[in-house]
């Protein structure tokens, strides 16, 4: 075969149509690209002339009909007009620096004026250039046509109309064209003005380099509308601006908005690749330097230069949270206080986040809430991650002066061990038979003076399959404990399910529960140390010690945090009331 | 821990990080019982959808009360989730009914209403006839080999249009099944497929159909070839044991071991049969050249020694019992005999000459202290 080069055909109307109206997420951006236009010229205008200090845009509109863009930076002439309007992806910004876009300039692409075919059809510019007497009027269509014209009393620099096409009247209104034009050029250095008024639409009201916490707070509330706990200023080669603290709880997966510009002009409000994952609690207002936009300029590119400005936000978040617990820990603990969560979340994975908050983080104990700080203090302790075991031993381990922590909740068992290994501190996990450790068995003469007890106390919780055994604990004041094993538990799950769960299941288990034998490994123990067993032992009357031997299991139950089931609901009111008959 | 109003997604984002499934589960179960306090139906089902998958990994049969729940809420609340919830819908029963086919105490009437139920969901939905064809494929696969083909090449045709099966397990059961009807190309295409599109756990289950099918025709090489590519996905597998104690016997004694200690308290029949299977093998090649082996079994094991010398013979007896009593069990459900067939075919492997080389040779514990015996012929 020969090897004959063939050139690709390109479908100029289909192509403009795919650039126009599918490369980016929303018409929104026809302002945005025009906006960057008109920077870009102005700045090139200043460049022949530094002395020249009077670059604006203003913005006008027909209500429902036209919008008029205007500029008076560089202009364009003749030549300029067919080089760079009318070729697709040539940008006079590149052309002028050779191939090097300058970061004096936002655009690179020379396809952002394709984005006015968003909202109109064809797009019309007059323009003359600085230099030159003679102005010209371009007329481009969506087909990929464009006609040129001389034209006099052209000023100087670029006028972009548009006429609106149908169902985009909303973007031919005065309020949403300035709407967009603060929310994109809201930090641009070139002055915007609505048709011929005075009053500067996109001026910042703080100056980052000398703002104080109060301020940055206030502006916070201004771009964001919320009253946050915190303003971090961000200073680093890549970023500046703010990381303001969210004053609610927030999760990875409620994603709050940001403001990042790129060259002062909005880029993103997400920011996904720039901002770290942990970040979720933050709402960032930066404006980024030396970063490359992808060509819908809606995200950045990814490359070195994004990976350094990533790990600056990160060390400057990190750094700034370090400082705060010398200078402000209670401000730092009220951060904690909000997003303790989040805050456990990361420090799991992150050893720096977790050498900053570690002392500030609260963990449920037998004592109560505990910070990381106090915990460091006590050498020794067990830790269970079932709530409703550790609500279940919590009072026995507290009488005992020992200290069992809970574990229970996300990221806490992570966090415990990692502080023990960090701390060289000798935390535990509860083990099944942990429970042999803080409780201790009767003396021979007690057993045999509970002998009877136990048996008839057993035959009252055999409906539960449920044994019981007398023990010695502390606190006195809790009468019995319930354990159970894994295997118990999981018959209690399979009953449960039949109950509560699918009729369709219902039968399938019942039959699979109902031939195998049944592991009774549950037991109640029976505090001798506690007055009301001990008065149990004396009682003889049989269905009383039934009655009060059922209420005693199913009080466990519920302290252990184990759902009853409708036997038991009905057994604990039976015996209630038969009790109840009997006092009166 | 100070409570806050219920925040379901915050509570996801904080159990995701955690990093066993254990304690995902027992976090799950938390959660699950929060969104019922709160009522927000979303979380209730989306919750024990997650403990579901977090349960699997543990002790599948254990993820049955959790399904339950899920499809009596979802019955309830058949909007809570829209159309994601539709798909964890079949994606919970297919699985429970898959746990409930390995559980022999549940008669096949019983089986077969809950395939009726994907039927049902599958006729109002509109979707989910491959998770129908597939239990169906899994319900007739013991006992009727040529309903099971003609359901395994409906699984086939049906639109992967649900989660579940996972990308790939539909040919890895097709394959299972095309191979014991003696239909070996077709099952290798299946096999093809599930190599290029499944995950590792369809791919295991493929791996599995196959070397049960080479090890019970005696052509052990090719069944060790495979049982690599196994063991490299699932680190306790019964067949593996079994390809092993022919190939290398000191380490099938090991995984012995290692495996009755995984399976302690597990509800998993399926997995218990195998292993007991897998473990009579080991035994008995064992038993060929020592009256006692120094094995570390621990006290839930029911013929515990304190000293831990175990006679081999004895051990092969038990589990050889053990995969019998469960075989039998599940003949009686499916009226059939398709498990004695099964076990009889279990040592077929133990008389080819790598086998007799490798129980001669292999460096077994024989007396407790420690040093080790090898016997040569």
């Amino acid at each position: 075969m020969d090897e004959t080069r063939y050139n690709f055909q390109v479908n100029l109307g289909g192509m403009l149509d795919v650039l126009s109206n599918h490369l980016y997420k929303s018409p929104d951006v026809f302002l945005r690209e025009l906006l960057q236009n008109g920077v870009d010229a102005i700045t090139l205008r200043k460049k022949l002339d530094p002395t020249w200090n009077l670059g604006e845009i203003r913005i006008g509109v027909t209500p429902g009909r036209f919008i008029v863009f205007r500029d008076n930076g560089i202009g364009l002439n003749e030549q300029d007009i067919h080089r760079f309007l009318s070729v697709v992806g040539q940008s006079s910004k590149s052309e002028l620096e050779s191939g090097y876009v300058s970061d004096d300039y936002i655009g690179r692409f020379g396809i952002g004026l394709l984005s006015c075919f968003m909202v109109s059809d064809s797009i019309t510019i007059r323009t003359r250039r600085v230099d030159s007497e003679q102005g010209y009027e371009w007329v481009g269509y969506a087909d990929g046509t464009y006609k040129l014209t001389p034209s006099d009393d052209v000023e100087i620099g670029t006028m972009v109309i548009l006429a609106a096409k149908a169902g985009v009247g909303r973007y031919y209104q005065p309020g949403k064209l300035e709407h967009l034009a603060r929310y994109y050029g809201m930090m641009l250095p070139i002055p915007i003005y609505m048709d011929d008024e005075l009053e500067r639409i996109n001026e910042l009201p703080i100056d980052f380099n000398h703002a104080g916490r109060e301020q940055l707070l206030s502006f916070g509330n201004w771009v964001f509308e919320d009253d946050f706990l915190d303003a971090i200023p961000i200073n680093t080669r890549h970023l500046k601006g703010v990381a303001f603290v969210v004053p609610y709880r927030t999760s990875q997966t409620s994603k709050l908005s940001h403001r990042i510009f790129l060259k002062n002009m909005l880029l993103t409000t997400s920011a996904d690749n720039l901002l770290p994952e942990w970040a979720f609690f933050l709402r960032c207002f930066l404006n980024t330097e030396g970063l490359r936009p992808v060509a819908s300029r809606e995200d950045f590119y990814e490359d070195k230069q994004l990976e350094a400005a990533y790990r600056e936000f990160s060390d400057a978040i990190r750094n700034y949270l370090r400082g705060l617990a010398y200078t402000n820990p209670d401000l730092l603990r009220s951060i904690v206080d909000v997003h303790t969560e989040a805050i456990k979340s990361m420090a799991v994975w992150d050893d720096e986040l977790f050498g900053i908050f570690i002392d500030y983080l609260l963990f449920e104990t037998s004592e109560g809430l505990m910070t990381g700080a106090a915990l460091k203090e006590r050498p020794d302790a067990v830790y269970v991650s079932s709530v409703s075991k550790f609500k279940q031993m919590k009072p026995v381990y507290l009488s005992q002066d020992k200290l069992l922590i809970c574990t229970g909740y996300a990221s806490d068992n992570s966090l415990i061990e990692k502080l023990a290994e960090a701390f060289d501190l000798r935390y535990e996990p509860l083990r099944d038979d942990g429970i042999d450790t803080v409780i201790s068995d009767p003396s021979f003469s007690e057993w045999e003076r509970t002998l009877a007890l136990a048996s008839e106390a057993t035959e009252a919780l055999s409906l539960f399959d449920c044994e019981v055994q007398m023990k010695s604990f502390y606190p006195e004041e809790l009468p019995a404990l319930y354990e159970i094993s894994e295997g118990a538990k999981f018959f209690r799950e399979m009953e449960r399910a039949q109950e509560k769960g699918s009729s369709l299941f219902a039968g399938a288990l019942e039959s699979m529960m109902g031939q195998r034998e049944r592991v009774t490994s549950s037991v109640l123990y029976m505090n001798l140390a506690n007055p009301l067993i001990k008065r149990l032992i004396e009682v003889k009357d049989p269905e009383k010690l039934r009655s009060v031997t059922r209420i005693l299991y199913i009080q466990a139950l519920v302290a252990g945090g184990y759902p009853m089931h409708s036997l038991e609901m009905s057994t604990l009111n039976n015996e209630l009331l038969s009790l109840l008959e009997k006092t009166l | 821990m100070e409570k806050s109003t219920f925040n379901g997604a915050a509570l996801e984002a904080a159990i995701s990080r955690l990093s066993t499934n254990e304690e995902k589960a027992e976090a799950y179960k938390a959660a699950a019982l929060e969104a019922d306090e709160a009522q927000d139906n979303y979380f209730r089902l989306y919750f024990r959808n997650e403990l579901v998958e977090q349960i699997s990994f543990i002790d599948p049969v254990r993820t049955l009360p959790y399904i339950s729940e899920f499809v009596q809420i979802f019955s309830e609340h058949p909007d809570a989730m829209g159309e994601e919830g539709v798909g964890l819908l079949f994606e919970n029963l297919v699985y429970g009914i898959e746990q409930i086919g390995d559980i022999p105490e549940v008669p096949r009437e019983q089986w077969f209403d809950l395939i009726e139920e994907v039927h049902s969901a599958a006729q109002r939905f509109g979707r989910g006839w491959q998770c129908y064809w597939y239990v169906m494929s899994l319900y007739y696969e013991k006992v009727d080999l040529q309903r099971a083909v003609e359901c395994a090449r409906e699984m086939l045709t049906c639109p992967h249009d649900v989660n579940y099966p996972y990308s790939g397990y539909a040919n890895a059961i097709a394959a299972r099944i095309f191979l014991a009807a003696g239909e070996r190309s077709a099952a290798d295409e299946q096999a093809g497929v599930c190599e290029e599109i499944g995950g590792d756990l369809a791919k295991g289950k493929c791996y599995e159909a196959y070397v049960e099918y080479l090890l019970n025709q005696g052509r052990l090489d090719e069944a060790d070839a495979i049982s690599d590519k196994l063991y490299d996905i699932i680190e306790y597998s019964g067949c593996v044991l079994r390809d092993w104690s022919y190939i290398d016997l000191e380490a099938a004694t090991k995984m012995l071991v290692e495996q009755r200690e995984f399976l302690n308290g597990r509800q998993d029949n399926g997995m218990e049969y195998s292993y007991a299977k897998g473990a009579w093998a080991t035994c008995r090649q064992l038993a060929k050249h020592h009256d006692q082996v120094v094995l570390s079994f621990d006290e839930s094991f029911p013929l515990y020694n304190v000293d831990g010398i175990y006679d081999p013979t004895e051990l092969a007896n038990h589990f050889h019992s053990q995969a019998t009593d469960l075989g039998e069990r599940f003949d009686k459900r499916d009226g059939g005999n398709w498990y004695a067939q099964d076990i009889a075919l279990a040592c077929v492997c133990e008389s080819l000459p790598q086998a007799e080389e490798e129980a001669a040779s292999a460096d077994i514990k024989t007396k407790q202290g420690g040093f080790f015996s090898r016997i040569f012929g």
